[in-house]
């Protein structure tokens, strides 16, 4: 497993990428979903005050 | 049975459907994500003649890139269909797109910048791929930028969508910076692009990963839009009678 994740002693450039990638999909979905409460939100708030 | 294509024109019809589009892009998203990773660690070859175990970075580097190209192309599709039909629809899907494409376009010259200092010994250089890369994530940035400086959605849409179609120059030169007609025109650290020499299960691992990307894209994409259509429709009475839905 050990071998598996040293990546023939490029670990740190191959798992960077994969980790950016991963990161930046992460906080990509987290950050739409965060939007599409607060657009719900908003409509609600309005709703209440009408 | 045909379908009336144009109900879905509409951002009522669109925002009834999206909910199952998303569900389904996503499962079959993490799917191939899981498939693709498995068979680009587990049935491809440690060592290529030559390159090492790094070259593996071309199973998030490639799908990324291309995906980033061609998000671009969607978005002027949008951009183009709503100049010409003037349909808002078509200017929030293309308002939907740009994000994701400078994330994509972002991971290209990242994940790059990994993949040529183990290749090549440097982490950028002003090659022109990477350079045509680059200006792609500028125009996507711009592209962005005008969006959210302009108040008024429907000149903010029109002015971008003129910028996109502007910047879509930026997609025949990034082809043509590594398959240039005449390669001594334009020395370039990337190789010429040709799947023949690539590895069959090399080639099948890239290209589940590639689709994993485009499932992801239709997903966050369509998630995107459905805020998008919420912030802009908030007056009308369909949105009104979503939210009376779900709370």
């Amino acid at each position: 497993m050990s071998e598996f994740f040293a990546a023939g002693g490029y670990a740190f450039y191959l798992w960077m990428s994969y980790a950016a990638v991963f990161i930046g999909i992460l906080l990509e979905t987290l950050g739409v979903r965060a939007r599409f409460k607060r657009a719900l939100q908003q409509l609600l708030l309005r709703r209440e005050v009408k | 049975m045909s379908i009336n294509w144009f109900k879905y024109s509409s951002p009522a019809s669109f925002y009834g459907i999206s909910r199952s589009i998303i569900k389904v892009a996503s499962l079959i998203s993490i799917i191939l994500c899981i498939i693709g990773l498995y068979w680009g660690f587990a049935k491809t070859p440690n060592i290529l003649t030559d390159q090492k175990e790094y070259y593996r970075i071309l199973f998030v580097h490639v799908p990324v890139a291309w995906m980033s190209m061609w998000l671009y192309v969607t978005l002027v599709f949008w951009a183009v269909i709503g100049l010409i039909f003037n349909t808002r629809l078509s200017y929030m899907m293309a308002a939907a797109t740009a994000p994701t494409g400078a994330l994509f376009a972002f991971l290209t010259i990242w994940t790059g910048a990994f993949w040529g200092k183990t290749s090549w010994g440097v982490w950028w250089d002003w090659d022109p791929r990477m350079t045509s890369m680059l200006i792609l994530l500028f125009i996507y940035i711009g592209y962005i930028a005008l969006q959210n400086s302009i108040t008024d959605t429907r000149r903010a849409d029109r002015a971008s969508a003129l910028l996109a179609l502007v910047g879509v120059i930026c997609i025949p030169v990034i082809y043509l910076s590594i398959n240039c007609p005449d390669p001594y025109q334009c020395a370039a650290l990337h190789q010429q692009s040709s799947l023949k020499k690539i590895e069959n299960n090399i080639l099948i691992a890239m290209f589940i990963m590639l689709f994993a990307t485009w499932a992801y894209s239709f997903a966050v994409i369509t998630h995107r839009l459905r805020s998008i259509i919420l912030e802009r429709e908030k007056r009308t009475q369909w949105a009104q009678d979503i939210v009376r839905d779900t709370a």
